[in-house]
C-alpha cells in the first residue's frame, strides 16, 4: 500500500492507497509516527482509494482517535468506501469517528 | 625358472653331452688300441721267449760243438770217454744228462758211455753199449747220423734217468776223414723249458704252448696234453678246425698273429717258430681278458669323467650364480619400482657389462618415471582446482533455475515439471517459470555452444526474463526487450533459442513466442503432436526484430513439452539420432501420465537410446498441465503458519469469487474472513518459534447456496469462538484497540463453528450466498 502525509500550515492530511491488511498493518503504523506526534493538531484521513481493511487497519484507526482525543486535537475520515463504511458500522466505529464524504 | 637355473641346465646338458661322445669315442678306439697293444706285447713276448729258447739251444748245440774236437781226438781211448761226458754235462746246468754213443764199425761192437745228475746231486754213469738197449735204431742216433749236423729229437719222459720229460740233442762226431765215428748228445729238461712258458703271459687268463715238430704239445697249460696228443687230435676234440689251421701255420715255420675262435672263444693268436729245432711257440689271449683290462680302464676312466663333470657343473652353477647376482638385485629394485616405489635405490654396479648397463637404464627410466609422476600430480592439483570451481559453478547455475515444482500453493491445478542435465558441468541450456497474477510465465531455451561460455551467456538470459517477464505480460514483447540487452554488448556472437508462454491459469488461454527454439509437444489422449508455431529467429541475432507471438487454448487435461535439441539429437554409438518419432513415440505410450511421469518416461528412454555414450549436448526437458476441475472439487490450499502467506489470500479469494461468480463486495468480505481467521490462528494456535501448516478448503452448496470455508492447524487447542466479543455501544476511552478479529468474522458471515478433531483445530464458516 501506499502511505502520504501531508501538512498544509499545520494540519496534517494523511492519504491512504491500497490494501491495509495485517501484513501492511506494522509498517503503516510506523509510518504514522508523526501522527501520533502531532495528536494536537487537525488530522485528516483521506480513504478515497483505501480499498481493504483489516482488523490490524481499524487497530490503527483506533490508536489515532485515542490520542488525538487525549491531547485536544481533532480526527476527520473523508471518503470512506461502501465496503469500509459497513465494516465500520459492525464494529461500532462509526459512532467514534467523523466520518465525511 | 630364473635365467640363472636355465644357463646351469643348459650348460650342464652340454658337457653332460660332450663328455658322453668323448667316453663313447674313447671305448671305441680303447677297445682298438688295447688289442693292439695285447697283440704288440704278446708278439714282443713270443719274440722274447723263441729268442731265449734259441739262445738256450744254442748254447747246448754251442757246448756240443765246443767238446766235439775234444771228443773227436779222444775217441779212441774209451776209458777216458765217461769222464768226457760228465765234464761236457757239467759245463751246463740246463744240461741233465748227456752220452757219447761210438758208431759201430766192421766189427759191430757197440759202446756207450752215459751219464746223468741224479736227485741227490751226484753223477751217475751208465755203460749202455753192451745192453739190450740198441741205441743205433734210436732216433736221436739215427736222425744225427742222416742230416750230419746238431739234431734235436722229439721230447719224450725219460724214463732211463730223471722221469722228466727230455729232448736230446744230438751231435755228430767226426774222424780225420770226415766220417761219423760217434754221436755226442746232450738231455736237455723241458721243465726249465716249461717254467719259461709259464712265463709267457702278456696278460692274465693269456696261455701259451710250444708244439714240436711233429705237431704234438711239448710245453701247455693242460699238463694231460703234453706229449700224449698233437695238435691236430686236439682240435679235433674241441671240434674246433681254426686250432688246426694255427697248427699249419706253426708247422709250416710261419711267424703272424691272428683274431680267431680257440674252442668257443675269441682270442687273440700269437706264433712264431722256434729256429734250430722245428718246434713253434703260440701265445693265446682271450679277448674276454683283454677287454676286462679295458673294463677296469673304463670303469676308471668313467669314474674320473663322471667326478670332473659334476666338479664343472658345480663351477658352471656357481659362475652363473656368480654372474647373475647383480641381475637378481637388479630384479629386486625394479619389482619395487613396479610396485610404485620410485624412491628405492638401485643396486650400485659397474656399467661395464650388459646388466650394469641394464641397471643404468633403469636407473634414468626411474628418474623419468619419478618427473613424470611429478608432472602428474601438478596437473591432476590443477585440474582437481578447475573441477572444484565448475562444480561451485554448476551449483551456482542450478540454484538459478527453479527447482519448486507442482503442486503450487497459487494454483493446485497446475502440474509442472522440469529436468536440466549439462552434458559437461554446467551448460548453456535454460528454463524457468514463475506465477504471477494467476498467470505462468514460463520459457525453455538453449544457448549457442557449450560449457562456461554458454553456461554465462545462459545466466544473463535467465536473469534477463526474470526481470522482462516481471513487468511485460507479452511473449512477444519479452523476446523483444531481451533480444535488445543482449545485443548491446554481444561482443561474442552468441545466440539463444527460446520459447516464451504464458498460461493464463484461471481460463487456460496459452499465448507464446518462439524464437527459433524446438517446437514444443501436445501431448493428449487424443494424441499427439509438434505444436505448429510462427518462425522467429533466435534472440541476439538482429536488432530490433518484431516478434510474433500467438495463442491457443490449453485443454484440461492436455501436456505440452518443451525441450532443448540435446533430446532430439542425442546420439548413440552407431551415430544415430534420438530424432522426433522416437520422442513423439515415447510420448505417446504415455499420454495420459502426469508432466513428471513424461518427463521421467523420455529421458529413460533417451538414456537405453544412447547407451554408455557419452552425453554430447545439454539436455533440458519441461513439461506442463492444467489438470481438469469440476465445480465441486474443493479448493484447497495449504501454507505456513507466518503472517507472510496472507499475501497469497487476495488470489484465493480470487479463485473462489471466479469460480462461483462473485461480486466485488462478497470477494471482499470472504478476504476479510479469511484473513482475520487466519491471523488469529497463526498468533493463537502457535506458540512462538513453532512451525505448522495450515490447510485452507473451500466448498460451494449450489441447493443451499452455502459457501463453506474450513480453516484447518495443527496447533495447540484454541476456540476462537470462546472469547465474549467487544461491546461496540462502549464510548472510546472503554474501547481496547485490539480484540475484533474473530468479532469480524462473526458478524461478516452467517456461522462459525469451531471443533478438535485428530488433533488438529477446524474452524468452519458459512456464508450464504443466496440471501
Amino acid at each position: 500500500m501506499e502511505i502520504a502525509i501531508i501538512n498544509e500550515n499545520g494540519n496534517l492530511t494523511v492519504v491512504l492507497k491500497g490494501r491495509l491488511d495485517t501484513l501492511q498493518a506494522a509498517e503503516c503504523d510506523k509510518q504514522l509516527a508523526p501522527i501520533h506526534e502531532n495528536a494536537d493538531k487537525d488530522i485528516v484521513i483521506e480513504c478515497g482509494e483505501l480499498e481493504y481493511i483489516s482488523s490490524s487497519g481499524l487497530r490503527i484507526f483506533l490508536s489515532i482517535l485515542k490520542d488525538v482525543k487525549a491531547k485536544g486535537g481533532s480526527l476527520v475520515l473523508k471518503h470512506v468506501s461502501s465496503e469500509i463504511r459497513n465494516i465500520f458500522t459492525i464494529t461500532g466505529f462509526h459512532k467514534l469517528f467523523t466520518i465525511q464524504d | 625358472m630364473s635365467l640363472a637355473n636355465k644357463l646351469s641346465l643348459y650348460i650342464s646338458l652340454i658337457i653332460i653331452v660332450i663328455f658322453c661322445a668323448i667316453g663313447a669315442i674313447f671305448l671305441r678306439y680303447g677297445a682298438e688300441r688295447e688289442e693292439r697293444l695285447v697283440s704288440l706285447y704278446a708278439t714282443l713276448i713270443v719274440d722274447n721267449s723263441v729268442d731265449k729258447l734259441d739262445s738256450e739251444i744254442s748254447r747246448v748245440e754251442g757246448h756240443l760243438a765246443n767238446s766235439a774236437t775234444v771228443v773227436e781226438k779222444r775217441l779212441g781211448d774209451s776209458s777216458g770217454l765217461m769222464q768226457m761226458v760228465e765234464q761236457i754235462v757239467d759245463t751246463d746246468s740246463l744240461i741233465m744228462g748227456g752220452c757219447i754213443a761210438l758208431r759201430p764199425g766192421a766189427d759191430g761192437v757197440r759202446l756207450m758211455e752215459y751219464v746223468c745228475r741224479g736227485a741227490d746231486g751226484t753223477w751217475q754213469r751208465k755203460h749202455l753199449g753192451d745192453t739190450d738197449y740198441d741205441y743205433t735204431r734210436m732216433p736221436w742216433y739215427t736222425e744225427a747220423l742222416r742230416q750230419d749236423k746238431a739234431v734235436w729229437s722229439e721230447p719224450y719222459f725219460d724214463t732211463g734217468g730223471g722221469n722228466k720229460m727230455m729232448v736230446t740233442c744230438s751231435y755228430p762226431l767226426h774222424d780225420a776223414d770226415g766220417e761219423i765215428t760217434a754221436v755226442l748228445t746232450a738231455d736237455v729238461s723241458l721243465g726249465a723249458l716249461s717254467g719259461e712258458i709259464a712265463r709267457l703271459r702278456p696278460i692274465d687268463d693269456s696261455y701259451a704252448f710250444i708244439l714240436s715238430d711233429k705237431g704234438v704239445f711239448m710245453a701247455h697249460p693242460d699238463s694231460a696234453l703234453i706229449l700224449k696228443k698233437d695238435i691236430y687230435a686236439y682240435s679235433r676234440e674241441k671240434g674246433c678246425p681254426h686250432i688246426a689251421e694255427i697248427g699249419y701255420e706253426m708247422l709250416a715255420h710261419k711267424k703272424g698273429s691272428r683274431h680267431t675262435d680257440i674252442a668257443g672263444e675269441d682270442a687273440l693268436v700269437v706264433y712264431e717258430p722256434i729256429p734250430g729245432t722245428g718246434w713253434a711257440i703260440c701265445s693265446v689271449c682271450p679277448y674276454g681278458a683283454i677287454m676286462s683290462r679295458l673294463d677296469l680302464v673304463t670303469v676308471r676312466a668313467v669314474i674320473f669323467l663322471f667326478a670332473g663333470l659334476i666338479i664343472i657343473i658345480i663351477l658352471v652353477r656357481l659362475v652363473v650364480l656368480y654372474a647373475m647376482k647383480p641381475l637378481a638385485r637388479l630384479t629386486g629394485a625394479a619389482s619395487k619400482i613396479s610396485d610404485g616405489d620410485l624412491n628405492v635405490q638401485l643396486p650400485s654396479m659397474r656399467p661395464s657389462d650388459d646388466i650394469g648397463r641394464l641397471n643404468n637404464a633403469f636407473g634414468e627410466m626411474q628418474k623419468s618415471l619419478r618427473q613424470q609422476m611429478e608432472r602428474l600430480v601438478e596437473t591432476t592439483k590443477a585440474k582437481e582446482h578447475i573441477e572444484s570451481e565448475l562444480h561451485i559453478a554448476r551449483s551456482i547455475q542450478m540454484s538459478l533455475l527453479p527447482h519448486c515444482f507442482s503442486p503450487f500453493p497459487q494454483c493446485d491445478n497446475l502440474e509442472l515439471y522440469a529436468i536440466i542435465r549439462p552434458a559437461k558441468e554446467v551448460g548453456g541450456d535454460l528454463y524457468d517459470f514463475f506465477i504471477r497474477d494467476s498467470k505462468l510465465y514460463f520459457t525453455v531455451g538453449d544457448v549457442s555452444g557449450k560449457g562456461v561460455p554458454a553456461s554465462l551467456f545462459m545466466a544473463v538470459t535467465r536473469t534477463l526474463f526474470r526481470n522482462t517477464a516481471g513487468r511485460c505480460d507479452s511473449p512477444a514483447e519479452i523476446l523483444s526487450v531481451i533480444n535488445d540487452t543482449v545485443l548491446k554488448d554481444n561482443d561474442t556472437c552468441m545466440f539463444v533459442t527460446m520459447f516464451v508462454g504464458v498460461l493464463d491459469l484461471i481460463t487456460g488461454h496459452l499465448v507464446f513466442c518462439n524464437a527459433g527454439h524446438n517446437p514444443p509437444v501436445s501431448v493428449s489422449t487424443g494424441g499427439v503432436a509438434l505444436l505448429p508455431c510462427k518462425e522467429n529467429i533466435p534472440v541476439g541475432v538482429i536488432e530490433g526484430f518484431v516478434y510474433e507471438q500467438e495463442s491457443i487454448s490449453l485443454q484440461p487435461d492436455q501436456s505440452l513439452f518443451l525441450y532443448t535439441d540435446g533430446l532430439t539429437e542425442a546420439e548413440n554409438a552407431s551415430r544415430q539420432l534420438y530424432g522426433d518419432d522416437r520422442m513423439l513415440a515415447t510420448l505417446s505410450q504415455h499420454s495420459a501420465d502426469t508432466p513428471k511421469e513424461l518427463i521421467t518416461h523420455v529421458e529413460s528412454s533417451v538414456t537405453d537410446f544412447v547407451g554408455g555414450v557419452n552425453q554430447s549436448d545439454d539436455l533440458t526437458m519441461l513439461c506442463l498441465r492444467l489438470k481438469h476441475e469440476d465445480s465441486h472439487t474443493p479448493l484447497h490450499k495449504v501454507f505456513a503458519n507466518t503472517l507472510s502467506e496472507i499475501s497469497s489470500l487476495p488470489a484465493y479469494t480470487e479463485l473462489i469469487a471466479t469460480r462461483y461468480g462473485l461480486d466485488a463486495e462478497t470477494r471482499g468480505r470472504i478476504n476479510l474472513v479469511l484473513e482475520e481467521a487466519v491471523v488469529n490462528v497463526i498468533n493463537y494456535a502457535y506458540p512462538e518459534g513453532v512451525e505448522g501448516k495450515i490447510a485452507l478448503d473451500c466448498s460451494h452448496d449450489a441447493a443451499s447456496g452455502a459457501l463453506t470455508l474450513e480453516i484447518s492447524d495443527s496447533g495447540i487447542p484454541f476456540d476462537p469462538t470462546a472469547a465474549a466479543g467487544p461491546d461496540t455501544g462502549a464510548p472510546l476511552e472503554q474501547r481496547p484497540i485490539g480484540g475484533l478479529g474473530i468479532y469480524l468474522v462473526r458478524n461478516l458471515s452467517d456461522g462459525v463453528e469451531y471443533r478438535r478433531e485428530a488433533d488438529r483445530n477446524i474452524l468452519k464458516i458459512t456464508l450464504l450466498l443466496n440471501k
